[in-house]
């Protein structure tokens, strides 16, 4: 007995110097970053593409030399970007799809595999919000809310994830936000989609690094308000301090981390910062810094798209 | 105007000091237990399990239980064996994912019994098979029955809440809830999602200040044959949990009004690591705890009730 508990002692200081050796690593990646991955003639199809961030991503993925597949609900808004696209010299494939459809998830996953090929990149990004408080929304609502900004991941992960274990090449990104972290008035169904996105991205990394897929990479992106009209409407109470973020240059930060297979990309850092007090400060004390940062009283103002 | 901010700033320094005090006192000395006796305690997933033993311990305590499960012969004979030990109790056989058979039942609910004041939404399912190898049903069942099922019942019963200016809701999710876990990630996405939903809401119900409180557990793997076949690397550091104890431990934080509940306590020292630690950090010391072989042998609970929806 006593011996177990000596070898299981030796055992974990070990795994201290390991986890020592990791954070020493990732200092180190952070001022010398690993080299961007090329995303040149890589097939990326990316959800909700016809506005906002996905456009953004489109655009920026595209100048990178890749063949950009976009899916959307909208087919005007697909129609316009694949236009843009190609008038800039790049190639461009669109799809009007529901995503919360999950045949047609399939059938349309099928569609792009055999059409244009094998997918490397899925960049799981439509998003939508409700914006009531929870006894005041509709229940057509908040299905809608889960079923597309988390429930829709798992049919296009399952749609295009064999083929890249198939070559052990590729990569699975999950658009969170900062709101996956932690939790606002006026946005339970919304941030109950982001907390679990959260989630499914990670256990799908446990779970691939577990079965030695080491080629396929799985990325967490946990954005804060961007200026895309998602949340057309809130109110910020101190607005030098939390500014909105350009989607332009959001898709920029995110294709880069994505590029070095970054684990999560969260932008800005600081309000990171959110989410290490949450672990440690006790509920009511938390509550009252988010109370004087204006948190709850944000969405009273929301009007969306 | 920035002068009252700065009131405004220095008043939140005071009220943060004062809840860091509270909060301090308080893990040393217990709050004082409110009183449940006369309220109606509504459980989902009651028919077995932590439900079955929650509901039992608040029996005791000489609640009104209103159980609802899909199940409805051992539903009611948990009625029944509450009723044995002279208390009173109300079967319901309630697939919670229908959210009109939940709203219609929950008229029952108010009509046969009265306004539910504790609702404990604790019904689970567990698939526990890699994405790729899990049904899309399974998968859909899964999220509904752990997560968007939270939506209707809390949108039957917090109305009379807040008519009534007090309530109590009770979300049951997991340890899985707060870190990813492989074979688990429609499990774990749906834990987090309740986490995310309980959090979200306690703010709203703050802001309304409406005197309903709320209370999130995360229990680390509990022996009710969920997990059935699953084994923990250092059972003396992370032991998978008696039901009893950790049913225990939820009666007692929803007496105490207690925010959150960790069982084991210990996990809140590896939530905080997870969010300071870059991944490849947190992996190794995760993989050291055994959280990569941990569904190894993984086999669950027979799912019966479960084919009736396929």
């Amino acid at each position: 007995m006593v011996r177990s508990y000596l070898s299981i002692s030796i055992a974990f200081f070990f795994v201290c110097l390991h986890c020592i050796a990791e954070i020493l690593r990732s200092i180190w990646q952070w001022v010398f970053p690993i080299r961007p991955k090329s995303l040149h003639n890589e097939i990326i199809v990316i959800t909700g593409a016809g506005r906002g961030l996905g456009k953004a991503l489109a655009l920026e993925t595209s100048k990178l030399g890749a063949i950009v597949v976009i899916w959307d609900i909208d087919s005007a808004a697909n129609q316009s970007v694949a236009c843009d696209i190609r008038n800039s010299g790049g190639i461009a494939y669109d799809y009007t799809i529901d995503i919360t459809n999950k045949e047609a998830v399939y059938a349309t996953a099928e569609a792009v595999l055999t059409d244009i090929g094998p997918v490397s990149l899925l960049i799981n990004n439509a998003g939508v919000v409700n914006g009531k408080t929870l006894i005041n929304s509709c229940d057509s609502k908040i299905e809608k809310t889960l079923n597309v900004n988390m429930v829709s991941h798992f049919w296009t992960i399952k749609a295009f994830l064999p083929s890249m274990m198939a070559k052990n090449h590729g990569h699975i990104v999950g658009i969170a936000s900062q709101l996956g972290f932690i939790g606002a008035a006026g946005l339970v169904d919304y941030c109950c989609s982001k907390f679990a996105v959260l989630a499914l991205v990670d256990s799908l990394r446990d779970e691939l690094w577990i079965s030695k897929f080491d080629g396929v990479h799985c990325t967490c992106v946990c954005p804060f308000l961007m200026d895309t009209g998602l949340f057309h409407g809130i109110t910020i109470r101190f607005p030098t301090l939390f500014t909105a973020i350009k989607a332009d240059d959001a898709a920029k930060y995110i294709i880069d981390g994505i590029r070095r297979n970054k684990q999560y990309v969260t932008l800005p850092k600081l309000l990171y910062l959110g989410t290490v007090l949450k672990s440690i400060l006790p509920v009511p004390a938390l509550n009252e810094l988010l109370t004087f940062v204006g948190m709850h009283d944000a969405m009273k103002t929301f009007q969306g798209h | 105007m920035l002068f009252v901010i700065a009131v405004e700033f220095f008043l939140t320094c005071i009220r943060f000091a004062y809840h860091i005090v509270i909060a301090i006192i308080y893990s040393i000395l217990p709050r004082k237990a409110k009183n449940v006796e006369g309220d109606i305690v509504l459980i989902t997933g009651a028919a077995n399990g932590i439900g079955k033993i929650v509901a039992k311990k608040f029996a005791d305590l000489n609640a009104t239980l209103v159980l609802w499960d899909i199940d409805k012969k051992a539903n009611e004979n948990v009625a029944r064996e509450i009723e044995v030990m002279g208390k009173r109790a109300y079967a319901y056989t309630v697939d919670v994912t229908q959210k009109e058979s939940v709203y219609k039942v929950a008229n029952r609910v108010k009509m046969e019994v009265g306004d539910v004041n504790i609702l404990i939404n604790n019904a689970g399912i567990v698939s526990g098979k890699k994405l790729l190898d899990c049904d899309d049903d399974m998968i859909i069942r899964t999220m509904e029955v752990n997560m968007i099922s939270h939506f209707w019942t809390v949108k039957a019963f917090l109305p009379a809440m807040l008519e009534n200016n007090e309530g109590h809701i009770v979300t049951i999710a997991s340890a899985a809830g707060l870190l990813g876990v492989s074979q688990l990630v429609d499990y774990s996405a749906s834990k987090h999602g309740a986490i995310g939903f309980d959090e979200s809401l306690r703010h709203e119900l703050t802001d309304m200040h409406s005197g309903i409180n709320t209370t999130v557990v995360c229990p680390y793997y509990t022996d009710t044959g969920l997990f059935y076949g699953c084994k923990s690397r250092f059972p003396k550091i992370l032991p998978i949990l008696e039901p009893e104890y950790v049913a225990s431990c939820i009666v007692d934080a929803i007496l105490q009004n207690q925010h959150i509940l960790f069982v084991p306590k210990i996990l809140s020292i590896f939530i905080f690591l997870k969010t300071i630690l870059p991944t490849s950090a947190f992996i190794v010391l995760g993989k050291f705890f055994g959280g990569f072989t941990f569904m190894d042998n993984f086999q669950g609970r027979a799912k019966k009730n479960f084919n009736r929806k396929f």
